[in-house]
């Protein structure tokens, strides 16, 4: 009985960790896909700063703001942020995951902002992802990008008016 | 709510795609197993790591490492043999045979030139305290 409790609810840092990949793990994994040429090397990533924040934080489940810091410097270290644009560009066609869960009814808009956000500049994008997606406060942003808050939240209107005017996701305003 | 906002919270119907399968089966094991799988990516490095270790603890471990053999070492690790201060001698008596006793100070440099992690330098550093040569007294 206490065998198959074990295996069937797991240990609690399992349920802890699981409960960790849950809340910060999907985010992280799109923010990774911003900073990397390819899937593989944002998978990589991901997996590496996930096992190394919860290594860091001792077991508890890490700050949210503290992973995406740690993924952004990884991905950095890792040297794979040059002329990652060109890149994309060239793999857009190419296969590769979709950064957006899968939506019957917009599904067609899940692809057009993702090509949208694939075209702001990179600066932008970064804070347009932590903030809607990573859902990190300005003041988080500014920590994990390296920048004034100040700079962050205009750098969040600034990305939000692009995508705005942007032909290509329009409908979502209507 | 304006349009700014509204436009903000139709983005946020948008969720982030899940974790593929396979990531996810990588990390759905406890941290320490998946810590083990996604070692591969360290694995270069740390294997380069313990390469340079272990050629410059031969080096140093042999009673006649030449001044050659400790180069070779050094440079493994990126060092400048040229920073290495050679600072005290000591003579200590080892199997009835008094021996020198190099001791070299080159943490600091170690630290400043080198990319090692500290754990790793500490046990380099150590090992600079070596048997130098038998002392032969008239």
């Amino acid at each position: 009985m206490g065998i198959a409790q074990t295996k069937q609810e797991g240990s609690r840092p399992d349920r802890e960790w699981n409960r960790f990949l849950d809340s910060q793990g999907d985010a992280l994994l799109l923010f990774a896909r911003q900073l990397t040429r390819t899937d593989s090397d944002a998978k990589d990533l991901t997996q590496q700063v996930l096992i190394e924040a919860w290594k860091f934080s001792r077991g508890k489940v890490p700050d949210k703001a503290l992973v995406f810091s740690m993924l952004r410097r990884r991905a950095i270290d890792m040297g794979r942020s040059k002329d990652r644009r060109a890149q994309r560009e060239v793999d857009y066609s190419e296969n590769r995951e979709d950064w957006f869960a899968p939506n019957f009814e917009k599904r067609d808009d899940a692809a057009r902002l993702e090509e949208a956000l694939g075209f702001l500049p990179d600066t932008l994008r970064e804070v347009v992802v932590l903030r809607i997606w990573g859902d990190l406060s300005f003041p988080e942003i500014a920590q994990t990008t390296g920048v004034t808050v100040a700079t962050a939240t205009s750098r969040f209107r600034y990305g939000i008016e692009r995508l705005r005017k942007s032909d290509i996701i329009n409908e979502l305003k209507t | 709510m304006n349009d700014e906002e509204q436009f903000i919270a139709e983005l946020k119907k948008f969720r982030a795609a899940p974790m593929p399968g396979d990531l996810r089966e990588r990390l759905s094991e406890s941290p320490q197993i998946s810590k083990g799988k996604a070692h591969r990516l360290w694995l270069p490095v740390v294997g380069t790591a313990i390469a340079a270790c272990l050629a410059l603890i031969w080096a140093l471990s042999s009673d006649s490492a030449s001044p050659q053999s400790e180069e070779v070492a050094l440079n493994i690790l990126g060092i400048d043999s040229t920073l290495v201060s050679r600072e005290t001698v000591e003579f200590k008596e080892i199997d009835g045979v008094m021996h020198e006793i190099v001791m070299e100070t080159w943490r600091d440099e170690l630290f400043a030139r080198s990319s090692l992690d500290p754990a790793t330098a500490d046990s380099v550093v150590l090992r600079r305290e070596r048997v130098s040569k038998p002392v032969k007294f008239l």
